[in-house]
């Protein structure tokens, strides 16, 4: 009786855990799924165009493009200052940003 | 260079979220990447991180994938349901949208994407929205968010610009192509060609 008791114990248990186990695979399979569906872009990916480039200097000639007057619009949020660059120089001297040189 | 602005307020407000039970979510909009950045795609992703800091998904969202995943064929959420998704998320927690370089979205494109915001900010008191862009966007921002907005014009000062270009070019894998001359007229030349405001 107390054998038979503890097999169902076992059993029981074996069961509950495998559940258990079975379920939060479950949803946490169908969590990623869902993820994917609502979208396949990378959306925290950061620039790639950072001024990084300003470090490959090249012989030949230098240039540095960037435009305009940066700007911060805040929606209900707290107020926030940081520059842009609005810069361009070309011709004397030897480094180069290489192709499409648009850094923001 | 709005990148730095926006990491630095994503990574703040990040950090801040972690302990008050906000959503933060945001967008990198890439020049080279556009033909992907519709507004459906935009605030899709927006949904999935904010989704994806919950630890049960809505049901809502959980029904909709289970009919049009298995039935539809993986059919994806239109713009006015993802709008409602966000709105209805957004009411019950803080959540920030941080969109990075708005001017880089196709005008029609940065339309439908600053209506569905406005729609979002008018039907969700939890939702605060961040933006960053170049200035010919400002009435566009201010014709569509109708008054909601705060805006800040940044520019850099002569000085700023010479920490920078010092700041990069001590990060010069190439050292070898650098000398103190051309130094000297990299960080002369660039500061008198920018305007100091």
């Amino acid at each position: 009786m107390s054998q038979h008791l503890i097999r169902d114990n076992i059993n029981s248990w074996n069961t509950s855990i495998f559940n258990n186990v079975l379920n939060n695979y479950t949803v946490a399979d169908e969590k990623s799924e869902i993820l994917a569906w609502l979208s396949t872009l990378e959306p925290q990916r950061r620039h790639t165009s950072e001024p990084g480039g300003l470090t490959r200097w090249e012989t030949g000639y230098y240039k540095l493009r960037n435009t305009g007057i940066g700007l911060v619009v805040f929606v209900r949020v707290t107020l926030m200052v940081q520059p842009y660059f609005a810069t361009e120089v070309r011709g004397s001297a030897r480094p180069s940003l290489g192709e499409g040189g648009d850094i923001r | 260079m709005s990148c730095g602005v926006s990491s630095l307020v994503i990574d703040t407000l990040c950090k801040q979220a972690v302990g008050e039970n906000a959503a933060v979510a945001c967008f990198y909009f890439d020049f080279a990447d556009l033909e992907e950045q519709s507004p459906t795609a935009i605030l899709g992703s927006v949904l999935k991180q904010v989704v994806a800091g919950l630890n049960e998904v809505p049901e809502a969202i959980v029904k909709a994938f289970r009919n049009r995943e298995k039935v539809i064929g993986g059919q994806r959420l239109e713009l006015a349901e993802i709008v409602e998704c966000l709105q209805n998320l957004s009411s019950s927690r803080s959540t920030f949208i941080c969109i990075d370089a708005l001017d880089e979205c196709p005008p029609a494109h940065r339309v439908k994407l600053l209506d569905s915001l406005n729609q979002i900010l008018q039907n969700s008191s939890g939702a605060r929205i961040f933006l960053t862009g170049r200035p010919h966007i400002l009435d566009e921002i201010e014709r569509h968010l109708a008054g909601k907005a705060a805006t800040r014009s940044i520019t850099p000062t002569k000085g700023d610009i010479i920490i920078f270009l010092r700041a990069k070019l001590k990060e010069d894998t190439i050292p070898d192509a650098m000398d103190k001359r051309l130094e000297k007229e990299i960080i002369e030349s660039i500061p008198e060609t920018v305007s100091e405001v």
